[in-house]
């Protein structure tokens, strides 16, 4: 199984998932993300990772596993397709939004 | 110029769970709760709910900017101490390079990002708040009390909000009158469960740099927050009751209250369960599902909220929670004075709220209304605690 996302309830961007990745992929993914999207951000006492860039916010525990990506207001269709791109997610198409799991 | 966000460090007061930013205690509450709170004001036909809303604004900012301000800056200064008092606090992102010539535009919000998570859009400005705000603005600058009104909104499709000073205000600018408060505090300790340390998460959350992004926006644990100052929050909140009580409406403007903050705590909160901060930070904490209410109070006080703690729980039944310096309750004894009933319908609606979500299942929605919260003993009426007695209904 490759990489999957669900949608995380009541955030405060529409379009907010988790992405879950397979476990010998997140090195390499955040590595990808960190060259693409700028430099990782560490919280020692949250226990958590994040890179914000101009359209999206990457956050993670420390784990880096699973993502949770906010979509800022400046993001477009092609941020998300470049961003599936780059974490290895197909999907057809933007689903209605029902929180089930895509894979 | 260089030292101007020194001006808003967070001083953060461990003994009475207080945050201050430029000499103003501020609650952090998330845009769930801002925007549910402008609805239902704004949204009671039979009073001026904008005009509470952007005058409580208003009065609360024009002491909050001076507090930021120094006799020695220059007019260029003042000016990034304005916008960026009002960015690091999370309301997005001011252009205030015309204010003289009376336009200002703004190309982030946190009331527009909040109230598009909320209820969608709309075909009429949302930025009430900021309205009140450049009112303050203008007159800590120069001494002009003019109305600013928002003439096109990003919630109605505007690329930018833009705002249009009114001249020929003859109202005086809202103020604030404070009473001295003379209440001791009441100590007291609380059993919490061994696993759940509330002092670790505390300090975690009061270390985050919780203050606005390059946008002005301040977007963690899946919410978007803002550092409003509590002054704020107590006005707009009796001023909305006093008018709808004029008109015999006052039980009914404490309900809608309760109800926006029941809603707030589990839409909030849920986000905040579903975070990256929260399965960092405390999910480790978490040894059987009681302990996340534990873990829900602990955040909250991080918040600014005040200094309330589990006093007694029976899971998924009742609960009995004290609060010992809640901002409302202080507030409305700074304001207003005593009273023969209690005034805290914020912490009255988390409470049960917080029950409805780590102890209910299905929607929001369908966990509303599940538990019942009385607020059975308040500082405003002399008592030397708030409670919350909440109960499955």
């Amino acid at each position: 199984m490759g990489t999957w996302r669900e949608l995380v309830p009541m955030c405060a961007r529409r379009g907010t998932y988790k992405y879950f990745l397979q476990r010998d992929q997140v090195r390499v993914i955040w590595e990808k993300l960190a060259s693409t999207y700028g430099a990782i951000e560490r919280n020692e006492k949250m226990m958590t990772m994040e890179i914000e860039s101009r359209a999206l916010i990457l956050r993670a525990t420390t784990l880096g596993n699973p993502i949770t990506v906010f979509r800022k207001r400046a993001c477009t269709d092609a941020d998300v397709e470049a961003f599936h791109a780059l974490v290895g997610l197909e999907v057809s198409t933007e689903p209605a939004g029902d929180g089930k799991a895509e894979h | 110029m260089s030292n101007i966000s020194d001006r808003f460090a967070l001083k953060y007061d461990p003994e009475q769970y207080r945050r201050v930013i430029a000499g103003r205690e501020v609650i952090l509450h998330c845009h769930h709760y801002n925007s549910r709170m402008q609805s239902t004001i704004e949204g009671a036909t039979q009073v001026d709910g904008k005009n509470i809303f952007a005058l409580a604004a208003e009065a609360t900012f024009v002491g909050h900017i001076k507090a930021a301000l120094l006799s020695s800056d220059d007019a260029a200064t003042k000016s990034a101490v304005v916008s960026g008092l009002y960015s690091h606090l999370g309301y997005g992102a001011l252009d205030l390079s015309q204010m003289e010539e009376g336009h200002v535009s703004a190309s982030a919000s946190h009331f527009v990002e909040g109230w598009s998570a909320g209820f969608g859009d709309r075909k009429t400005p949302v930025c009430t708040f900021t309205e009140g705000f450049l009112q303050a603005a203008q007159f800590a600058l120069n001494g002009e009390a003019a109305f600013w009104r928002e003439t096109e909104c990003m919630i109605t499709g505007a690329s930018a909000c833009k705002f249009e000073r009114v001249p020929g205000r003859t109202e005086p600018m809202a103020g604030i009158t404070k009473r001295p408060l003379s209440i001791v505090q009441k100590k007291k300790s609380f059993l919490t469960p061994e696993s759940v340390d509330g002092a670790k998460i505390v300090s975690a959350l009061v270390s985050m740099p919780i203050h606005g992004n390059a946008e002005g926006l301040i977007p963690a644990f899946g919410v978007y927050l803002a550092n409003t100052p509590a002054d704020f929050y107590n006005l707009a909140s009796i001023r909305f009751i006093e008018e709808m009580d004029k008109l015999g409406l006052g039980k009914t403007a404490q309900r809608l209250l309760v109800s926006d903050a029941e809603t707030c705590a589990m839409n909030t909160f849920r986000g905040i369960m579903s975070s990256p901060e929260w399965a960092g930070l405390v999910a480790p904490m978490i040894k059987q599902e009681s302990d996340n209410l534990y873990g829900v109070v602990a955040v909250s006080n991080a918040l600014g909220w005040g200094n309330w703690h589990v006093d007694n729980l029976a899971p998924g039944r009742a609960l009995r929670i004290e609060s010992l310096n809640g901002y409302e309750a202080y507030g409305f004894r700074e304001l207003r004075g005593t009273s023969p009933a209690p005034q805290c319908f914020m912490l009255r609606g988390v409470a049960a709220g917080i029950m409805g979500l780590v102890f209910g299942s299905g929607t929001v929605e369908e966990r509303t209304g599940t538990y019942g919260s009385t607020e059975t003993e308040c500082i405003c009426s002399e008592s030397p605690s708030c409670v919350f007695s909440v109960e499955k209904l």
